[in-house]
């Protein structure tokens, strides 16, 4: 299995977003995903985002969502993180509001490694000590070691 | 209750995992053996054998979009609903669908 830093590079990561909508978590990580060369172009992977949000709910419970966007114009795939400070309105499976946001930005056609860790990440989102970590780590560091540790249990 | 059954999502890439664990950890707390095929993009993982099949008392499709090999369960009893539907309340529905096959047999 690779490691998680194939997938989730710091730059990706905003633990101080400025964002009260999920619209505006959508603009802004999405721009963070454009500066750093990890989508082409902007709009084709906003109007992903919000197709799959219409598609069922992604807001997973304990204050976590994970829109995710299959794109051409994703380069590579990639995690990006975000958290806010105030409670972004989501449709979740319990009602709690998000605060922590993992995007998945997933290349179009992709049947690599790097989809199969996206999966692995996925499900380590259901864990207790990983969602207390992502609620509350202060560096990117803290967020890479409690999944890579996870992982390797 | 022996449970078997499928998680598939239209991404393929997260519900469709993150459903199966719901399932294996809800189906460990209520004390069901439990066995999940997933079929995301990167194909079907963790396939059902002819003999779990066999052996299960129903067959749990936690699916939003066309699965293969659904012709595997002919005869068995399904239950059919969408991701979200299990996500909701995992142990809740599980037990749920126990008392169903109880009032059917």
């Amino acid at each position: 299995m690779l490691d998680i830093r194939e997938v989730l590079l710091e730059e990706n990561v905003n633990l101080d977003l400025k964002a009260g909508t999920k619209e505006e978590v959508f603009t802004q990580m999405t721009r963070m995903l454009y500066e750093n060369g990890v989508i082409r172009e902007e709009q084709p992977f906003i109007d992903e985002l919000v197709h799959r949000e219409a598609e069922g709910v992604t807001g997973i419970g304990e204050g976590i969502a994970i829109p995710h966007g299959r794109s051409a114009v994703v380069n590579r795939s990639v995690i990006a993180i975000g958290r806010t400070r105030t409670d972004v309105s989501w449709e979740t499976f319990d009602d709690k509001p998000v605060r922590c946001i993992i995007m998945f930005a997933i290349r179009d056609v992709d049947m690599s490694q790097h989809i199969m860790l996206l999966s692995h990440v996925a499900q380590l989102l259901l864990d207790k000590d990983v969602i207390d970590t992502l609620h509350h780590a202060r560096t990117v560091e803290e967020i890479v070691n409690i999944l890579r540790k996870e992982e390797s249990e | 209750m022996k449970i078997v059954g499928i998680t598939a999502c239209p991404t393929g890439i997260a519900h469709t995992y993150i459903t199966k664990k719901k399932i294996i950890e809800a189906a460990k707390a209520c004390g069901y053996p439990c066995r999940i095929e997933t079929q995301g993009s990167i194909g079907a993982e963790d396939e059902l054998t002819a003999q779990e099949i066999a052996d299960a008392d129903v067959v749990l499709l936690a699916v939003d979009v066309k699965i293969t090999g659904e012709e595997r369960f002919k005869g068995k009893p399904i239950v059919r609903c969408r991701t979200e539907d299990v996500m909701r309340n995992t142990e809740g529905f599980l037990k749920k669908i126990e008392a169903t096959l109880k009032n059917y047999r």
